[in-house]
């Protein structure tokens, strides 16, 4: 029993995979088994959890069966007697054996003990807190049976060692994990725009479609995609839209233009705007934004939404929208198959609960919510 | 086959990351993400200006947070609502009007189709959206339907809630040519109506951020 010594390539070893783990979740595990088999214990987590609501979630494993780590997640977690106890001294950078927190007796009377620990032949636990932000946790624990016995003052030492090298592979992990919900957050709020967004290249390639932009491209009338390139569907205006968007690329250039349809429809409006952004290596990574915006595309306006934003009955709602949509008083109170003073009374009171002076107002605040954004 | 293979793109990771908040910061909606709990994980430009410009709604210790009680207690619940939801729906519960400045807005909190790693504290996000800035891309509106400047003069002051009298007061023009231009206005855009002329041409609107036209600026939010 007694303690072998770290050896100096063991903990350089350690160390390296920390580092990997911060910009790679998976190798967490590498790290854990190497830990495991520097300081004998066949069991290791690395494991993320509110301590507050006592919901667990195992990020990363070895040793155990994965059913055992599942029930862990489900359940034992929240009987988890050794965390339970530290409680408050789990706090950054603190190293404990599980001794320290809970007496023998205590253990093995513990449902944690009999039910999850024993049968797995583990008894003896070293853990340590790497991060802890209000009562979001992150530890590294080790697990051991009863004959390898307690983990003694080299092990802690260990991982004291260790200790600001996992510290900073979290807060790695968490800025880049930040700097990922950013990104995919905002690719998301694109997606949803009532507007076609693309983001292209100089020479009109794109790299980002929103789901307006797909629609417009797929229906080939004003807008369309050229052997991968962005164009319009009337020759000539490729032309001015592709200097437009060159333009943009190179300077603070940029501007709007109108492209005609083939169908007959309204135009559609373009605007083209240069984005850049400076570059790791001190060059600058320009991409240009192109907004697309279709006058006729028939955008449905939820009567629920409409009652709901602005307080309006069901009735008034369904005048409100039907206006909205284009109709006039007459054909909405028809579709309505309500009469033409019904509709008119409907229509004041959706004035007076909107504000609104007049139905070009109306339409207006309607148009103007965010509802027709989604 | 373009159009699919753009589609799968899409979901890699080709689109450079940086480029999604600025194309966000080119427009004039406010995009705020939040955890359950509506703290703040990101804001862009017009979200941070609305926020900090006007007492409404605003963020302090990082969650966002509406200045008036019930509406906290409102958006809240919405925001929690939304976390909550795997994100393939958007009911209707997740509309709410906040007073911003002295109007009441609509404002939207939907469900995030995203994942955040749970060392950021939280499974689910919501987006809160709103129109931050209530602006009209007059140029472009010029345009795609050929308005003179006058013209364009009395849709804006339509589009901004004037009746055809109070505009011809604003334009300093008699109504009869105010009623000119839009009758000019009305032929240009194909429209028969008032009512209608205001709907096309919010419809053919890209609503600008504050710098008077989207963008246009090197160097992104600096």
């Amino acid at each position: 029993m007694g303690a072998r010594l770290v050896r100096e390539s063991d903990f350089r070893t350690l160390t390296d995979l920390a580092y990997q783990a911060g910009t790679d979740a998976s190798k967490w595990f590498v790290f854990l088994d190497r830990l495991g088999q520097t300081l004998e214990a066949p069991y290791g987590v690395f494991l993320v959890q509110d301590v507050a609501s006592k919901t667990g979630s195992l990020t990363v494993g070895y040793g155990a069966e994965s059913h055992r780590l599942r029930a862990y997640e489900e359940y034992y977690c929240t009987r988890n007697i050794w965390a339970n106890l530290a409680g408050e001294s789990l706090v950054p950078g603190a190293v404990l054996p599980t001794e320290a927190v809970c007496s023998e007796s205590d253990l093995l009377k513990s449902e944690y003990y009999n039910d999850f620990l024993q049968p797995q032949g583990a008894r003896h636990g070293l853990g340590a807190t790497i991060f802890r932000e209000g009562s979001l946790t992150a530890t590294v624990s080790v697990v051991r049976g009863a004959a390898r016995g307690t983990f003694n003052r080299e092990a802690i030492r260990l991982m004291t060692l260790l200790m600001p090298h996992m510290q900073r592979a979290i807060s790695t992990h968490r800025r880049l994990a930040g700097a990922r919900l950013e990104k995919e957050a905002a690719y998301d709020a694109l997606e949803r725009l009532r507007f076609g967004v693309l983001l292209v290249t100089a020479v009109a390639k794109p790299i980002f479609v929103n789901t307006e932009a797909r629609r417009l491209l797929a229906t080939r009338d004003g807008l369309s995609l050229d052997r991968g390139l962005l164009a319009a569907t009337r020759p000539g205006d490729t032309c001015t839209l592709r200097a437009l968007i060159c333009a943009g690329s190179t300077t603070a250039g940029g501007g709007h233009l109108a492209l005609g349809r083939p169908s007959g429809r309204r135009p559609l409006g373009i605007q083209v705007t240069p984005l850049s952004v400076p570059a790791e290596d001190g060059t600058t990574s320009r991409m240009v934004a192109v907004f697309v915006t279709d006058p006729d595309r028939e955008i449905e306006t939820s009567e629920a939404l409409v009652s709901r934003l602005f307080g309006l009955t069901g009735a008034e709602a369904a005048v409100a929208v039907c206006l909205a949509a284009g109709y006039t008083l007459e054909e909405t109170a028809e579709r309505r198959r309500i009469t033409r003073g019904t509709a008119r009374l409907h229509l004041k009171n959706a004035f007076r609960k909107t504000g609104a002076r007049g139905q070009a107002q109306l339409i207006a605040h309607l148009l103007k919510a965010p509802a027709t954004l989604a | 086959m373009e159009l699919r293979a753009e589609a799968d793109r899409r979901q890699g990771d080709q689109a450079p990351p940086e480029f999604g908040r600025l194309l966000l910061d080119s427009l004039a909606y406010a995009f705020i993400v939040v955890d359950g709990e509506a703290r703040v994980f990101f804001a862009n430009d017009v979200a941070r200006r609305v926020a900090s410009e006007l007492n409404g709604l605003y963020i302090a210790d990082n969650t966002l947070h509406a200045a008036i009680d019930a509406e906290d207690v409102e958006l809240r619940a919405a925001i929690a609502a939304a976390a909550r939801r795997d994100g393939s729906c958007a009911s209707v519960s997740g509309f709410l009007r906040l007073t911003v400045g002295k109007m009441p807005i609509p404002v939207m909190v939907l469900p995030a189709h995203v994942e955040a790693d749970p060392l950021l504290g939280a499974q689910r996000v919501a987006f809160v959206v709103f129109c931050g800035e209530d602006r009209l891309h007059r140029d472009l509106l010029i345009t795609m339907y050929q308005l003179t400047c006058r013209e364009a003069d009395l849709v804006s002051a339509l589009l901004a809630g004037m009746s055809l009298a109070e505009a011809a007061r604003a334009l300093k023009v008699t109504i009869h040519t105010a009623r000119t231009h839009l009758k000019h206005a009305m032929e240009k855009t194909g429209t028969a109506r008032q009512a209608d002329l205001v709907r096309v041409l919010l419809r053919s609107n890209l609503p600008p951020n504050s710098r008077g036209y989207l963008g246009g600026h090197p160097g992104g939010s600096s």
